[in-house]
């Protein structure tokens, strides 16, 4: 990049009298106050809404800071993260929980999405259909879905009638604290239809020569896939996991509203984990020590180590798939 | 006749049907688990409250007047507004700080251009419940909890994600177009209004489908802010209280207001289902 | 750009020490806290009342009240406002905007808001009143709404707990006399399960598990002749015995049907325990453990059910205790945040102590009312299925347990390790409880108590 200097006192918008010939910046550096100008709201907005509160969360988490309390706050060191450590049930069994989510819903739900996608590229005609039939459910909004799942999967609901019809006697699902969150992962699977449309389009953009060269050297479908299709969606597969894994971690509304419709008299907030804290993930414990308990230095324990975690762990995922992921063409 | 006669008796139609099913057969399987939930869902709008949630699969007497009833039952009305307000604006305003932020970071070069990207690339990243400690004392010593603002504000100060978006198609675009407009001495402004965003048009419809979608889901941000108050409820979290107000297991109440939550998206994206999946392609296909 | 970076962070830096430094504003109001007397004349005020209440009956019952106060006094009106719960409040009271006066249902909350300061205390405004609270509240209802020799909250009726059971079905077995000890009951719940032809069960005599509806008050203390909170205010799970022996009798029930019978039981019945689809209703339970606004509901849903209330049978070797019952109930605060404090304890006054206002409201949400002259003067108290409810809350040695400034972690704890042990995921009783008093013990200690 060759660095012309720009010249100086210019203010952006009096171009029009610039003479031609040293108008001409590129590949110039463009001047800091013109960037600054376009940059300001992400800068406003990143130090307001992201920069202040990551600190501040870190601050609130050395405190016993009480929302709401009239007591005045005092500094406490790692007391909260003693606590969350030593003395808290509900903070094991809420990481207990999320981590369950992120082994087996992320895998699965990438794994559905390839294999609806496959589905769908083998349709020749009327295909559009098709993809606008899988990928409706991904776009209803999350509450929706979750109500409509609690009619679905009710104890005496359609589906089990459905399934005693073939002699199964179907489980309590979401009231069953060992079927609550394998519902929620069936409520995932039939919500990945943004991830199949990725997936469906990389597979498309697979050359065909690719194939037809597997199939000269004698492999059959099994071994295409494996060793063509494979390898050339690998960074959508790499993009799916690390989104999933990411939006897992924060996994709130689904839980929260499954959760809070177990009883109509209690309120949401009591019945956040609800069966059993089989349903309680790291979120909903964090909101309901910061916002029904409000123990605001406690919760801000929570979130900053939610927030280490999630950085160490994209990381992480990012060095160790850059082994597995295959750029064709030069990548990135 | 089964289609093993048919092939029998007409060997070249008997064959293609057998294609036919074989290409639409697992197709067809799937796409009856994707609409099972929400047929249901559907059905169970209009069962009386007596039928609804008890299993039965179709409604026996039809109920039409769930759809009214909702209205009845919740504030359905003033929540729509309050969702529309909420939806709309930080639309606006994820397009309007998003596009200028994006266009410095494809458009412009200058020192440290990286560097800033990947600090986007980071606020993506961050989860909500990390922020939303500090920043609920905050809303609440400026006496914006109970209201729509701090739904709205932040949605002007750039969407990390909608930046990232723009700033991967900005990237595609060509330089000739903009260096010939700066060789006719069009200042920075002038080239993204003039040249970028009418190429880039695609791209800002997705991101703003994408903006007004996430808004209009949105479950956690209302109900941290607006969840208890009387007068600022979005559609999300009072569908959520629907079934304890005194509703107690009205499934079909909750089905009805579902539907009609649900209604305005579902028209959204057949009016711009192209905008959509276009979108999606440009998140995750190319780095 | 990075001096942008640096620009952000030192605006940031300055935030935090900023709005780092705010709490919650304290109560710098100097005004005095005296109560109004009646007969005064008062400039008009308004106050604003709020409470968990949301259903149209019992909203229209607070209403009529209050109208009926303005009537009276005219100075004072009341901005009510209902559906709001405890965590509602405490965001108010964040937002340094509370209500003047606040009625929760969730009475283990006294003893957090009285430590940090969000309620007032209400004893000065009480004795200004001539108010002796043990003359006028029972004694069931002072044990949770006073911390630390504050009168925290005032109590706004209040709920007892009894065991339903099916006449009809108590005939049919051959049952004459309703049990009076754990041992009884279970042996009456055997003898009362029916099973269908293909095995499963159709009737269950009883269900004890902990989750099941309002089941968590059996394990309370009042019913095992033990108390959740010894005088030291320790819990006393590890040093009682009988909390072994209660939790023995439980998994024994539990086992006769299975677990995971039962867990088809409360998976199906738990969403209904409030509506006609009630298994008590239905013929699917024989027995069943509820407050009793469970009355006016059958009253409601299946008017000519014929059914009995008892008192909750109690561990054996208890049987002196036999009669009493977990007793807790909705309470009402006074907000250290109120800019109108005398008018507002003024208010409250009324709301808590008038009794046509307390029989009222109790009739119509089926509460019971919460002080000596209500009790009197209550139509409902000689009603055969009021009547038992109503001699459990008078009964002295009924109650619930000490509140501390946990709120309601201590008892959500006790329930997580309730369910554990049910499910049998902790095996053994004797040091599950050991272990789950000391983190209760702990956890008290953390919050300040």
């Amino acid at each position: 990049m060759t660095t012309v200097l720009a010249p100086v006192g210019e203010a952006p918008g009096t171009a029009r009298t610039r003479p031609a010939r040293g108008g001409r910046r590129s590949p110039s550096r463009a001047r800091w106050w013109v960037v600054l100008a376009f940059l300001s709201p992400f800068v406003i907005g990143f130090a307001v809404f992201v920069l202040y509160p990551v600190a501040a969360t870190l601050y609130y988490s050395l405190t016993d800071f009480q929302a709401g309390s009239y007591r005045p706050v005092q500094f406490v060191g790692l007391r909260n993260y003693r606590a969350l450590f030593t003395q808290s049930d509900t903070f094991w069994v809420a990481v207990r929980n999320t981590l369950w989510m992120v082994v087996v819903m992320v895998p699965l739900r990438t794994g559905w999405a390839m294999l609806t996608a496959w589905v769908i590229i083998r349709v020749k005609r009327g295909r559009a259909v098709y993809r606008t039939l899988f990928f409706l459910p991904s776009m209803v909004p999350v509450v929706a879905s979750a109500l409509s799942f609690i009619v679905l999967l009710n104890p005496v609901g359609p589906l089990n009638r459905l399934l005693g019809w073939v002699g199964v006697d179907g489980p309590g699902w979401f009231s069953d604290p060992a079927w609550s969150k394998p519902s929620l992962v069936l409520m995932a699977l039939w919500a990945s239809g943004n991830v199949m449309v990725i997936f469906s389009a990389a597979m498309l953009d697979v050359p065909r020569e690719l194939y037809e060269a597997a199939e000269l050297d004698g492999a059959g479908a099994l071994q295409k896939f494996r060793s063509v299709t494979l390898p050339a969606i690998s960074p959508v597969i790499f993009f799916a996991l690390l989104t999933g894994m990411i939006y897992t971690f924060q996994y709130f509304t689904e839980a929260f509203v499954a959760s809070s419709s177990a009883n109509a008299t209690s309120s949401s907030n009591d019945l956040i984990g609800y069966p059993a804290n089989s349903l309680l993930f790291y979120s909903t414990e964090l909101y309901r020590q910061g916002f029904a308990y409000f123990k605001t230095g406690y919760a801000s324990a929570m979130a900053w180590l939610l927030f280490l975690v999630i950085f160490a762990a994209t990381v992480v995922f990012i060095r160790v798939s850059r082994r597995f992921v295959h750029h064709a063409g030069g990548g990135r | 006749m089964s289609t093993l006669d048919l092939t029998r008796r007409h060997p070249r139609t008997g064959r293609r049907l057998l294609y036919l099913l074989a290409e639409h057969a697992p197709a067809v399987a799937v796409a009856l688990c994707f609409l099972l939930p929400l047929t249901i869902g559907v059905l169970t709008a209009f069962m009386t409250q007596h039928q609804a949630g008890t299993g039965s699969l179709w409604p026996s007497p039809w109920e039409f007047g769930n759809f009214r009833e909702v209205f009845r039952a919740m504030p359905f009305g003033r929540d729509l507004l309050n969702t529309m307000l909420y939806a709309g604006l930080s639309t606006i305003g994820v397009v309007i700080s998003s596009v200028p932020v994006a266009y410095a970071l494809a458009r412009l070069r200058w020192r440290g251009r990286e560097g800033v990207f990947l600090v986007v690339l980071a606020a993506m990243m961050i989860p909500a419940q990390v922020t939303s400690l500090p920043l609920y004392v905050m809303y609440a010593h400026i006496g914006w909890v109970g209201t729509l603002k701090p739904l709205i504000v932040p949605s002007f100060f750039g969407d990390a994600f909608s930046i990232f978006l723009l700033r991967q198609f900005f990237l595609t675009i060509p330089d000739e177009f903009t260096e010939a407009a700066r060789v006719d001495g069009a200042g920075e402004l002038r080239i993204l209004w003039r040249v970028l965003i009418p190429m880039a048009k695609p791209a800002i419809a997705a991101v703003g489908l994408f903006a007004f979608l996430y808004a209009w889901n949105d479950f956690y941000n209302p109900l941290l802010y607006t969840g208890n108050s009387d007068t600022g409820q979005t559609l999300a979290v009072a569908l959520s209280q629907l079934a304890k107000n005194g509703h107690q297991n009205a499934y079909q109440l909750q089905m009805a207001a579902s539907l009609m939550f649900l209604l305005p998206v579902l028209v959204l994206f057949f009016l711009a289902q192209k905008v959509f999946v276009e979108g999606i392609a440009l998140t995750g296909v190319k780095g | 750009m990075f001096k942008a970076i640096t620009g952000a962070t030192a605006v940031t830096a300055a935030g935090v020490l900023l709005l780092a430094g705010c709490t919650s504003t304290g109560s710098t109001s100097s005004q005095p806290d005296s109560a109004i007397s009646p007969g005064a004349s008062h400039k008009a005020t308004t106050v604003t009342v709020w409470t968990f209440n949301h259903l149209p009956n019992e909203v229209a019952a607070f209403k009529a009240t209050l109208d009926r106060l303005h009537a009276k006094y005219p100075w004072l009106t009341v901005k009510f406002v209902p559906n709001k719960d405890d965590a509602a409040y405490a965001k108010a009271v964040a937002a340094g905007d509370p209500p003047d006066v606040f009625i929760s249902s969730t009475p283990d909350n006294v003893a957090k808001f009285c430590y940090n300061g969000t309620v007032t205390d209400l004893s000065p405004y009480l004795s200004s009143a001539k108010i002796d609270t043990a003359k006028t509240f029972p004694p069931a209802t002072l044990v949770y709404t006073r911390y630390q020799s504050k009168q925290c909250a005032l109590p706004l009726l209040t709920d007892a707990f009894a065991l339903y059971y099916n006449k009809k079905m108590f005939a049919a077995a051959g049952i004459t006399k309703p049990p009076t000890t754990l041992a009884e009951l279970t042996a009456d719940a055997k003898k009362l399960t029916v099973k269908n032809a293909d095995g499963s069960i159709k009737t269950y005599g009883f269900v004890p598990r902990s989750d099941y509806d309002v089941n968590r008050y059996l394990f309370v203390g009042a019913h095992s002749g033990t108390s959740f909170y010894g005088k030291d205010g320790r819990t006393t799970f590890a040093s009682d015995p009988k909390w072994q022996q209660l939790l023995t009798w439980d998994q024994e029930l539990i086992d006769y049907y299975g677990k995971a019978n039962v867990q088809k039981f409360v998976g199906r019945y738990q969403p209904h325990a409030d509506d006609a689809g009630n298994p008590l209703l239905t013929g699917a339970a024989a027995m069943e453990y509820d407050g009793e606004w469970h009355v006016g509901e059958i009253a409601t849903e299946k008017k000519d059910f014929d059914y009995g209330v008892v008192p909750m049978p109690v561990l054996d070797g208890s049987s002196g205790t036999y009669g009493t019952g977990s007793t807790l109930g909705t309470v009402a605060y006074l907000s250290a945040g109120s800019k109108h404090k005398q008018e507002a304890f003024f208010a409250l006054q009324q709301l808590t102590t008038d009794t046509t206002f307390l029989n009222t409201l109790a009739d119509t949400v089926y509460n019971i009312p919460t002080t000596f002259a209500a009790l009197k003067a209550w139509d409902k108290r000689d009603d055969p299925h009021w009547k038992p409810f109503v001699d459990i809350f008078e009964n002295t040695h009924s109650s619930y347990k000490a509140v501390t400034p946990a709120g309601v972690e201590d008892i959500d704890t006790w329930r997580a390790f309730l369910l554990d042990y049910e499910q049998g995921k902790t095996k053994d009783a004797a040091s599950g409880l050991a272990t789950v008093g000391k983190k209760i013990d702990s956890l008290n200690s953390e919050s300040g108590q």
